[in-house]
């Protein structure tokens, strides 16, 4: 089964910010746990609209970084401005409650391995992505939530081809198919940057193509910003409009994918 | 040709040093069960002198009485043991789900505070229900309703240390992808914990259930309702037929419900 971008249903989001404000702003950001750096010096810019593919060897520091940017976790240092809200930076206080709440609800995150609730449907997983939403309290089972949320999340699932899944458990779907609830799940709340950590590291390549036409079809159909890490050079030059490479905890590469080659990102992986 | 040198490494010990520490802590323990032998255990003379006794009291006890009007009474004492098993389990379950929430390392709103639910909760669970049901009586007064409040308290150091456990064993990541959608504290335990938790939880409390059955049976010996109360009647008034048809209906209705529960625990696993 393929995914066109036609299934896409039109935007839902509401911007906050200017349309044509950066999405993320990092500068010479940094993250050390004790002595020991993630990574340092790391400046990147992601504006509406924008695929950027996030690649490196293990350990590089692409998950962590990812962590950051939705405030999952702090940055050491460095200025790092998400969704207009203001992460890290010189006089900046940590984010509170109140900011991480507002940036989580214009932000999508799917995580490597979908990270979905086991024993719940994919309408539950799926009405999970409304519950940071003003009035979403109830968004914590597909049975207590309001009926427009549980509407929603059936948009969400029929978006990725999975609305006669709707009530099966997730745990007894294929791992494209769960990735897709993942998917529906991020994009439930119509978000304005959808953050992927290894979207189709778990899964055999035709699903892993699936996944990726869907995140191109985001892209297109409702301007959502896609930042996502991957291993598959590939993978990476066919579906972004810049790649940013991290060796070493630090960017080596930042440039348009279009004038980028395998054998310059080569480089990334070797020794 | 030479012979190649044979290298001959010593065989290891069966048994590894043992450090003096733990040898002078196992001679201890074992000369404390030895004289304790004397004080308390059973002797051999004091087995035979009691087993014409104990041939007596058998024997006085048989048949069990059947007369319909103490059968009907017995009958009725059953489901009042039966309601202040299912009672209490309820109460208690009910009162372990917050306090387990907020004594669960990692999960706790509380954060470090949560040692003090902890604590609370191990008070419970460490006196003995014979104790409560003491307490309870000189509360409360004679009867079922200190019998319920035993059980909910017996339960509740049982399942909110068990309930506790199974929500620090949550699946880490759904935790932190609800989070990441900006669920609150509850939305990730709603969301996330109790979902996963759920199926040990419903475990724990068929095991609380088969307990509380086993509890509230004797409680009434100490005048906290039920069937115990009964038996501890039937004794007192040396009426051992009677007593032998409540041990027996004691028998059924405590391997019924280990019946039922285990049933109920096969479908869930």
């Amino acid at each position: 089964m393929s995914i066109s971008a036609s299934a896409v249903a039109p935007l839902r989001a509401t911007a906050t910010a200017p349309a044509d404000a950066p999405i993320i702003e990092a500068e010479g950001l940094a993250k050390a746990y004790g002595a020991t750096a993630v990574f340092s010096d790391v400046s990147f810019r992601l504006a509406p609209g924008e695929r950027v593919a996030l690649i490196g060897a293990n350990g590089a520091g692409k998950t962590t970084l990812l962590r950051c940017l939705i405030g999952l976790v702090a940055p050491s240092a460095g200025r790092l401005t998400v969704l207009g809200e203001p992460l890290s930076g010189e006089g900046i206080e940590p984010p509170g409650p109140a900011a991480r709440a507002r940036l989580r609800r214009q932000a999508g995150y799917v995580f490597q391995n979908h990270s979905l609730v086991r024993r719940r449907s994919a309408l539950s997983n799926a009405v999970h992505g409304l519950i940071g939403q003003p009035g979403g309290w109830r968004c914590f089972s597909e049975m207590t939530a309001p009926a427009a949320s549980r509407a929603a999340a059936m948009a969400a699932l029929a978006d990725v081809r999975l609305a006669d899944k709707a009530t099966e458990r997730v745990d007894r779907l294929s791992g494209g198919q769960a990735q897709r609830v993942a998917i529906a799940r991020a994009l439930v709340s119509g978000p304005r940057l959808m953050i992927a950590d290894e979207p189709t590291a778990s899964l055999d390549p035709a699903a892993g193509r699936e996944v990726m036409a869907l995140f191109d079809g985001l892209v297109r159909q409702r301007g959502i910003a896609l930042l996502y890490t991957s291993h598959d050079m590939a993978e990476a030059l066919a579906h972004s409009d810049r790649i940013v490479a991290l060796r070493g905890g630090r960017v080596v590469i930042d440039r348009a994918s279009a004038d980028l080659t395998p054998a310059d990102l080569g480089v990334v992986f070797d020794g | 040709m030479a012979e190649a040198p044979r290298h001959h490494h010593a065989v290891p010990s069966r048994f590894g040093r043992v450090p003096a520490l733990h040898f002078a802590l196992f001679m201890g323990v074992a000369a404390l069960i030895l004289a304790s032998l004397g004080d308390v255990a059973p002797s051999a003379g004091r087995l035979i002198d009691g087993a014409p006794r104990m041939a007596n009291l058998l024997g006085r006890m048989m048949p069990p009485e059947t007369d319909p009007a103490f059968l009907a009474r017995v009958g009725l004492r059953i489901v009042e043991t039966l309601q202040i098993a299912l009672v209490g389990t309820a109460f208690g379950v009910l009162l372990s789900l917050p306090i387990a929430w907020a004594a669960a390392r990692g999960v706790s709103p509380f954060g470090r505070g949560g040692f003090v639910f902890k604590g609370i909760v191990s008070f419970a669970r460490t006196v003995p229900d014979l104790v409560w049901a003491l307490i309870f009586v000189s509360a409360v007064g004679l009867g079922a309703v200190a019998g319920t409040m035993t059980i909910t308290v017996d339960t509740l150091g049982f399942c909110g240390r068990f309930f506790a456990e199974a929500m620090e064993d949550a699946e880490k990541a759904p935790q932190e992808a609800l989070a990441a959608a900006g669920a609150n504290r509850f939305g990730i335990l709603a969301g996330a914990i109790l979902p996963d938790a759920l199926p040990s939880m419903i475990n724990t409390t068929l095991f609380a259930l088969e307990l509380a059955v086993r509890s509230s049976v004797v409680l009434g010996l100490v005048g906290a309702g039920g069937i115990g109360q009964e038996l501890k009647t039937a004794f007192d008034l040396f009426q051992y037929q009677k007593a032998s048809a409540i041990i027996v209906a004691i028998f059924v209705i405590v391997l019924v419900m280990e019946h039922v529960t285990d049933r109920l625990r096969a479908r869930i696993q």
